[in-house]
């Protein structure tokens, strides 16, 4: 059968695989809100994951994935036919169904057939079908409930598979253009009351809207549509006057529609934002107005509730916006995007060559560099745009975690609540596929080791429930994901004991910061855990953590108050691929210093530089003394200065510390595009990567961190 | 020159015939040959970015339109002094395991044919580390040329790995 299978069917297959996952992405964080009252649009979401891929899986001949899905829609179907919250039990089986067909889709993007699973479909298909009878059995009075809403629920099915998707995004948004533009129009009308070009044009539009919603089956839009269209149209024929009363009610109405359209959009929109009552009154009043077009009393009392939607609706507005950039997309392999910014550090490593050659020293040529400031922009921007397309919000990410966080909770018998804050962040999405290993360990470590069992947090008179806060933000050019908890906190003195006995420190009464005392939690198996649990305790995970931020050249912190809490801080650059360098020369070489790290560079003066018994060489700025690092030395390279007066100091700062690095001689600043330096090489100490500057040659850009460990070791070796 | 016949008419066949061709380059009195499968081109000598602390025999890097090449020097492998760069030093550029990889020679000789049964495996004679990199000695004619063993050459077992 497989061999039957030709190319442009592959290729269906993978996309088939490829929109399963990310549907089952969006609906999964959705599964957890069915434990509370008002769910039915969430299930109806869970319910349509599954009913469009056992229709693709019947469509590709996907025996067993079709009869899974089947089962969990089935099991779906019952529960939203049965308006009644779920239990735990319910919940777990309809994780198990993602589960497992996430699972049978991982073998299908194999195989291209999910035969391979044959032995393991009657196990879950008999847990789905005993769990579905044993709700059944339970709601079987249940089921004469309300039966106008299911038929309606029915109906919105009906389109659904009537109208396919691409009908149904072109209708979305093009009909959030026509209210954009209509609003725009209607606040234009208010000023220029008379302008009977303005009405036409809004007329037109709500008309197209009407008729489009009525074809594709949006009823209730249709509606509001109509009512909007019959006010413009007595405004048209001039039985109305236009007055600031009627453009409020048209704008109401333009945002009721927009409200359902978001509704849409997201399947799962909370009804609340505009009640239906609200655009009920609005309704009713609209029909009197056209009556009693100057009734004042009316329009007191219509004004409030108007009022009030409009400010409830702003950020609406904006949201639904957003719902609709993200639904006008398409699909790109990751792959052209990567060569398309290959493509793109290549023009700007060309345009720097080609506006910095030597060929042009020396010459005046106007016209040239008008034509070169242009290109200079256009790369730039060009740059901005592609790096942009790789932006991803971390949600997806975050999403995850809450799922993490309930099993893990579940699992331990602890109460924990995940707050999550600022999940639009966007970050370059090869960065949040690396940031996502170091989180799962970080929020794991925090349920084991941080949040209390219930009992004993209350003890400690706290609530039973921990809290886990997740949040990403922008800081600089850096993106800061913090994760905190309230839990139990890190037991320092537990940390200190551990760290002698495990070598890392050799005094135990060793005097050390709380922050240099946390890092030794980063270490390769480090563990203050009494016991080994599934979840952790082996002392793996934290180091994998450091050393997948390192990767990023990002940066963790540790902040944590016994008793009270922990909190990981965790930095990362924005992209990887391009950063700000300030150029340096030692030697014949060219290094690069990232910008962020630099503070300030300087001349030394002599008098200002003392030699401390041990042959370390120190150098006061104003209040500090800071050691200073001879580049020279730590790479081995002659210089052209040898003493420090010939060369250039300047202080370079990670993770709170600072150094004075003495180099021969700055060359400048300049965007360099990041270049690995070949994995036949592997890691050299104290360099990330390579760029290419504006002759063609290559120039090493400086792992600060890196140097702060080499002339660490560098230094015990001389003491030894 | 029956067989040379032979290999223009083979040339002649099918020009994406790689097999049991050989990139020969000599160095002092020797003649080396690499496995053609291996070689991507053949560049002048370029101006390289030395590494700081990284093996001796790594020259340091090379960017060859826009891509990272780190570059070799054969002779400081096979344990031998530097000599300057002339105008017929160039660098062989290999792909070896996803790498692109860069060698130094002294001095590109030709592009050889040679068959199975012209190959024989080197002597066992143990005498020095350079023998290592040894995988088999072709006859040519009358003269005779090691056959590289590019795995050996560019992986250091003792104190280097491909990571």
């Amino acid at each position: 059968m497989s061999n039957g299978i030709d190319d442009s069917n592959l290729a269906m297959i993978l996309e088939f695989v490829s929109e399963s996952f990310e549907s089952l992405d969006t609906s999964e964080p959705l599964i957890d809100t069915l434990k509370t009252e008002d769910f039915k649009d969430n299930v109806n979401t869970i319910f349509r994951t599954f009913h469009t891929i056992k229709g693709l899986a019947g469509f590709f001949e996907m025996v067993y994935l079709n009869k899974v899905t089947h089962e969990a829609e089935t099991l779906l179907d019952y529960i939203r036919k049965n308006d009644k919250s779920l239990d735990e039990s319910t919940i777990d089986i309809i994780y198990k169904s993602f589960d497992f067909i996430r699972y049978i889709l991982q073998v299908i993007s194999v195989d291209y057939i999910d035969t391979a699973i044959a032995e393991e479909i009657p196990e879950i298909i008999q847990i789905i079908q005993i769990h579905t009878d044993h709700l059944k059995n339970n709601t079987v009075l249940a089921s004469n409930l309300n039966k106008e809403e299911i038929s309606l629920d029915d109906n919105s099915f009906d389109f659904n598979s009537l109208v396919n998707d691409e009908m149904r995004e072109q209708f979305l948004v093009s009909s959030f253009d026509l209210i954009e533009v209509g609003a725009n129009n209607l606040i234009l009308l208010e000023k220029d009351n008379t302008n009977e070009n303005l009405i036409a044009e809004t007329f037109g539009l709500i008309h197209s809207l009407k008729g489009n919603s009525g074809f594709m089956g949006y009823s209730e839009i249709e509606e509001i549509a109509m009512d909007t269209e019959t006010i413009l149209d007595s405004l048209r024929q001039k039985e109305l006057d236009v007055d600031s009363n009627i453009i409020s009610i048209l704008l109401s109405n333009f945002e009721a529609i927009k409200n359902r359209l978001e509704i849409i959009i997201k399947g799962n929109a909370d009804k609340d934002l505009i009640p239906l009552i609200n655009l009920d009154i609005v309704e009713k009043v609209i029909k009197k107005e056209i009556e009693l077009p100057k009734n004042e009393i009316i329009l007191d009392k219509k004004n409030t509730p108007i009022q009030n939607k409009k400010y409830s609706n702003e950020n609406e507005i904006e949201k639904s916006k957003q719902g609709v950039k993200l639904k006008n997309d398409i699909r790109v392999e990751t792959n052209k995007i990567d060569k398309l910014f290959d493509l793109v550090g290549e023009l700007i490593t060309i345009e720097s060559m080609l506006t910095n050659s030597s060929d042009l020293k020396n010459l005046e040529l106007p016209i040239f560099w008008k034509s070169a400031n242009m290109l200079n922009k256009i790369t730039r921007e060009l740059q901005d745009i592609s790096m942009s397309i790789r932006m991803m919000p971390i949600e997806g990410l975050f999403n995850k975690m809450k799922r993490l966080v309930r099993d893990v909770s579940i699992k331990m018998n602890k109460k924990v609540e995940l707050v999550i804050v600022g999940s639009e962040t966007e970050m370059d999405k090869n960065v949040i596929d690396e940031i996502a290993d170091p989180l799962v360990h970080i929020l794991r470590n925090a349920m084991d080791h941080g949040i209390e069992l219930p009992e004993v947090r209350l003890n400690k008179g706290k609530l039973a429930e921990g809290v886990i806060k997740l949040e990403a933000k922008y800081e600089g050019n850096e993106i800061l994901i913090v994760i905190s908890d309230n839990g139990a906190g890190i037991n320092r003195e537990r940390v200190l004991e551990k760290a002698f006995e495990s070598g890392l420190i050799t005094n135990p009464l060793e005097k050390l910061t709380d922050k240099e005392v946390y890092m030794f939690i980063f270490e390769a198996g480090f563990s203050t855990a009494k016991e080994v649990t599934d979840i952790s305790g082996r002392g793996v995970g934290m180091d994998v953590v450091k050393k997948n931020i390192e990767k990023l050249h990002g940066t963790i912190d540790l902040d944590s108050e016994f008793g009270k809490g922990s909190t990981f801080t965790l930095r990362i650059p924005l992209t990887l691929a391009i950063m700000e360098a300030m150029l340096i020369r030692v030697g014949k070489s060219t290094y690069a210093l990232p910008i962020l790290a630099l503070r300030e560079s300087f001349k030394c003066n002599i008098n200002n530089v003392t030699i401390t018994m041990d042959g370390l060489e120190m150098v006061r700025i104003r209040n500090e003394v800071l050691p200073i690092i001879r580049l020279h030395e730590l790479f081995n390279i002659m210089p052209t200065a040898n003493d420090l007066k010939d060369g250039i100091l300047m202080v370079v700062e990670t993770r709170n510390k600072r150094v004075c690095l003495f180099v021969d001689e700055i060359l400048g600043q300049q965007q360099a595009v990041v270049k690995a330096i070949s994995d036949y090489v592997g890691k050299i100490n104290g360099i990330t990567g390579c760029m290419i500057l504006g002759d063609g040659n290559i120039g090493l850009i400086i792992d600060i961190e890196g140097l702060f460990r080499m002339s660490e070791s560098n230094f015990v070796l001389n003491l030894n | 020159m029956k067989t040379n016949n032979k290999v223009k008419f083979e040339e002649y066949e099918d020009e994406n015939l790689i097999d049991f061709r050989y990139m020969g380059f000599s160095q002092d009195s020797e003649d080396y040959l690499i496995d053609i499968k291996y070689v991507t081109e053949i560049i002048g000598i370029q101006n390289i970015t030395p590494l700081p602390n990284s093996k001796s025999f790594l020259k340091g890097i090379i960017n060859l339109r826009g891509i990272i090449i780190p570059i070799i020097s054969t002779r400081l492998r096979f344990g031998k002094d530097e000599i300057d760069f002339n105008a017929r030093t160039c660098i062989i550029v290999l792909n070896f395991e996803e790498n692109n990889i860069g060698l130094i020679v002294d001095n590109v000789t030709e592009v050889y044919h040679i068959l199975p049964e012209n190959i024989s495996l080197p002597p066992d004679t143990n005498k020095g580390t350079n023998s290592n990199f040894i995988k088999g000695i072709g006859q040519i004619e009358n003269k005779v040329c090691m056959i590289l063993d590019i795995e050996k050459l560019l992986i250091d077992k003792e104190n280097m790995s491909l990571n």
